[in-house]
């Protein structure tokens, strides 16, 4: 058990660091949305590629994929190297997406789609669908904090304290500079993330006897966490369930595909990429061994989301160790949680205040994002407080929601017949049979079934309202207009 | 010099390649490497599989520049 008090001193040194950035970064405003929400589109390759990181690579990965290691074995790894691939969708998108938004002054990944097809209802849509499958997300977040915090401290540390530690560090770090102080704080708690997961892991195989130590007893006890379908969780419909919605990540959720508006130039986005890759492999291999060390460490919990907390409190991994890696989870978890609530705040000042209004001036939609950024916060919190049921169906709904929006963004660049009306009836179509599906018929998201049914009625939603319906007259079209840049920038 | 133009073939072959690779990486574990007994095999490829995804990646963004 690690006391509450060095918890507490931890998080306070973290948080001293955290504030010292934020209150930098303010000094650097400039009073416009694009500054507040983008930086001023200048962020530098390694920030930018941390910042995307640690928004990408949430307490998912020490929680919950840890806990999918130490209960079914090795198709974690496979299940999270598929959603890694998912990041070579970067190399056809990422250039259209910043040149669209650099070219049009794009803030939000819904206002450009809404562009596109020249109604500002679909990107008003599309944020709408964020809200609803991003903010129980935000909550699953605030939970894992409190999980971890109670596990290690054995019950000192309340599900409250977690929470209010989590929501004001949130607040603090995006209120008051925006984006340039998410994503430096960002830079920062990747670095935490990795040197705290790497050191931590590493203890805990020189315990096991190192690499040969973990190999000889996984094989002996549990060799069946070495094969897939394993010991039963992941079979190959489970894999293809969670596998194909999280392929798509990287366009699919807003708060990632942002990101790719705050770099300074085009160059800088290929640096960024590949520190994004970088990050995004080693990540992965460390969580997915951590659930491994657990398994052997640590054999027998009940509650397999358990696992890093108890490995944590176990003795095997030093206390200065096992406090980085505690504010390193606590990192994640805060990192994607501001990065949500920034780009929520984005998304309502941009799709539904809007930049035509008379009153949407820089410091209106400032003002409103700010609130966004509050409520929302205040919201996953209290959610997570409340521990419901309908939350926590939705969360691990999020990937398989935010798929409906797909369709509607490959084409946005690709297909020029593509229409409002089309973009429209998907995303609606996608959404109601997506929540139809697993709230009320009850159709879990480890069924391939929900993924693959959504999948097909977004996409032939989206095709064949296209194709019997007129594009707008004020829609631009991405694929022309972009065709020359992309040439000159030497991307396909 | 001229700068390198980036070409649909080249494009289409990485694509296909890509897919591929996506493909391959669920059905090799499931199919031929799940029906050994347990070994480091499964663990190994998809390893190897992480490694290619980033060679793919480097490939796609290789030529990116800023615009003259």
């Amino acid at each position: 058990m690690i006391t509450p008090e060095l918890v507490w001193l931890a998080i306070g040194l973290f948080a001293i660091l955290g504030v010292i950035i934020s209150i930098t970064a303010t000094r650097s405003n400039k009073g416009t949305a694009e500054d507040y929400y983008l930086a001023g589109r200048k962020i530098g390759p390694v920030v930018a590629g941390l910042s995307y990181a640690a928004t990408t690579y949430s307490a998912f990965m020490l929680v919950v994929l840890t806990g999918l290691t130490y209960r079914g074995g090795v198709g974690a790894l496979g299940f999270e190297l598929i959603y890694f691939a998912g990041l070579s969708l970067l190399v056809i998108f990422a250039p259209r997406f910043y040149l669209a938004a650099k070219r049009w002054g794009f803030i939000s990944p819904a206002e450009m789609i809404g562009a596109r097809y020249g109604d500002r209802n679909v990107a008003r849509l599309m944020a709408v669908i964020a809200l609803v499958f991003l903010l129980p997300y935000c909550t699953t977040q605030m939970a894992g904090i409190g999980l971890l915090l109670s596990g290690v401290t054995e019950g000192g540390f309340t599900l409250f304290q977690a929470v209010l530690v989590g929501a004001v560090m949130a607040i603090f770090w995006t209120l008051f500079a925006g984006l340039r102080s998410v994503a430096w704080t960002d830079a920062i708690q990747a670095l935490v993330m990795m040197v705290s997961g790497v050191l931590a892991v590493s203890f805990a195989i020189i315990a096991l006897g190192g690499f040969p130590g973990l190999i000889d007893k996984t094989l002996t006890n549990n060799p069946e966490w070495l094969s897939v379908p394993g010991p039963g969780l992941w079979s190959i419909g489970t894999f293809v369930a969670l596998s194909l919605p999280w392929f798509f990540f990287t366009i699919s959720n807003p708060q990632v595909s942002q990101r790719l508006f705050i770099i300074k130039d085009f160059k800088s986005m290929k640096t960024m990429i590949l520190w994004v890759m970088g990050f995004g492999l080693i990540f992965t291999l460390v969580a997915v061994t951590w659930g491994f060390a657990a398994l052997q460490l640590e054999p027998g919990l009940e509650n397999t989301s358990n696992a890093t907390p108890a490995l944590l409190a176990s003795g095997v991994i030093p206390v200065p160790v096992a406090l980085m890696l505690i504010v390193g989870i606590l990192a994640a978890a805060i990192s994607t949680l501001d990065s949500i609530a920034l780009t929520m705040g984005a998304m309502v000042s941009r799709d539904f205040l809007g930049k035509k209004s008379a009153s949407a001036t820089d410091r209106t939609q400032i003002t409103v994002g700010r609130v966004v950024v509050i409520v929302v916060i205040v919201f996953a919190s209290f959610f997570a407080l409340q521990t419901a049921t309908i939350v926590d169906q939705l969360a691990s709904l999020s990937a398989a929601g935010l798929m409906v929006t797909v369709p509607s963004i490959i084409g946005a660049f690709f297909w020029s017949r593509a229409t409002r009306w089309g973009a429209l009836a998907s995303l609606l179509g996608g959404s109601v049979t997506a929540i139809w599906m697993a709230i009320f018929q009850g159709v879990s998201v480890f069924d391939p079934l929900l993924a693959l049914t959504v999948a097909t009625i977004t996409t032939a939603l989206f095709v064949i309202v296209s194709l019997v319906s007129k594009p707008s007259e004020t829609a631009i079209d991405f694929k022309a207009e972009l065709k020359e840049q992309l040439r000159n920038s030497g991307a396909w | 010099m001229q700068p390198k133009q980036k070409t649909k073939t080249g494009f289409a072959i990485w694509f296909t390649l890509v897919i591929i690779g996506v493909l391959l990486a669920t059905f090799i574990p499931y199919g031929i490497l799940g029906s050994l007994s347990p070994s480091l095999a499964i663990f190994g490829f998809w390893s190897v599989f992480g490694l290619a995804i980033i060679g793919f990646i480097v490939w796609g963004v290789k030529d990116w520049r800023n615009e003259q």
